[in-house]
């Protein structure tokens, strides 16, 4: 309704397809994999991105689960990934949204490996 | 809000429990499982049920894992003499941990920020600090806000501390050492704790109180 070109669940799945990518190239993220035993599998692990509408615009709000490299240091990995998240949600969200999408961005780190 | 008193035993592990879906517990599933694989996957309720099954997946790749990670450390140990079975051990332990237990989310960078650390992740980067001194054998580790009153232990599951800086209580098995009295290798820990906590981590770490709850003797023979 809002855009006349992407089914709302598309958008959806594009933009957290969007933001799993951008963290997983984080230099220092070992996986989004919330569990380690799980198999490794295509974006969307431990990410996950809701889109809510506000009076300006949206709001997007992504929340991501990373295991971290040991060889990295910690909260250095999850301020690239933020930056990296934002950066890539800002490119998926459709320009001609009435604003720009206000985004916020929750990081966990579930191990260190 | 009713706080009660710490009762007796200090957080059993049951209290924060991985409950499948189904209503089973993961800790149950993976008991059975240990005890005997062919039995636990021929059990009818498990056989059938999604999540039971998933979970058995995930129990195998982990297996998988660690057999492939004995045999890396045999190749390694190989040629040193280094023991095989505590390195498998410890980090198939790691993984249990996190994996079923993984604790609160403890606040990690400035104020403001919106970023967090599961608790078993800390713990586990402060006990392998600790155990960098000599001869210190790390036992149960728990991340509190700096100003948690002092011998209490909040329960929580799987809640989040509130933003601000923490406090660890580490309780350690120290060596006994006449060249290096316990006051003297407690610093030391702390002192590795910190730097961990600073550099590894990015954690505002506070304070590290550290409890000496055992002394080891076990200098080789003869020296």
């Amino acid at each position: 309704m809002t855009d006349p070109h992407t089914a709302p669940e598309d958008l959806d799945a594009r933009l957290t397809a969007a933001a799993a990518r951008a963290a997983e190239d984080t230099p220092g993220v070992a996986s989004l994999r919330p569990r380690p035993t799980a198999a490794p599998r295509g974006a969307g692990g431990g990410v996950r991105v809701r889109r809510t509408r506000t009076p300006g615009g949206w709001r997007l709000h992504a929340e991501l689960r990373l295991a971290v490299h040991r060889t990295h240091r910690a909260l250095d990995v999850t301020r690239a990934a933020r930056a990296a998240v934002t950066t890539a949600l800002r490119a998926a969200h459709p320009a001609d949204a009435d604003a720009d999408a206000d985004i916020a961005v929750t990081v966990t780190v579930t191990a260190l490996v | 809000m009713a706080m009660s008193p710490e009762s007796g035993s200090p957080g059993s592990p049951r209290d924060v429990a991985h409950t499948l879906p189904c209503g089973r517990p993961l800790e149950e599933v993976w008991d059975a499982w240990e005890a005997d694989p062919a039995h636990a996957a021929a059990d009818p309720h498990t056989a059938r049920c999604p999540h039971c099954t998933a979970a058995l997946a995930d129990l195998r790749s982990l297996d998988d894992l660690v057999r492939r990670g004995a045999a890396r450390d045999a190749e390694r140990a190989a040629g040193t003499a280094e023991p095989v079975a505590a390195g498998v051990t410890e980090r198939v332990m790691d993984v249990v941990r996190t994996e079923l237990r993984p604790g609160a989310s403890v606040p990690l960078g400035d104020a403001g920020e919106d970023t967090w650390i599961v608790e078993t992740a800390v713990a586990h980067a402060c006990r392998a600090a600790a155990e960098s001194v000599p001869g210190v054998r790390a036992e149960s580790c728990r991340v509190l806000p700096l100003d948690a009153a002092p011998e209490r232990t909040p329960a929580r599951r799987g809640g989040r501390l509130p933003r601000g800086p923490v406090r660890v209580r580490l309780d350690v098995a120290a060596p006994l050492d006449a060249e290096r009295p316990v006051p003297k290798i407690a610093d030391a820990v702390r002192e590795r704790v910190r730097s961990a906590a600073a550099d590894r981590l990015g954690l505002d770490l506070r304070a590290v109180d550290v409890r000496v709850l055992d002394l080891l003797d076990d200098s080789p023979e003869g020296e």
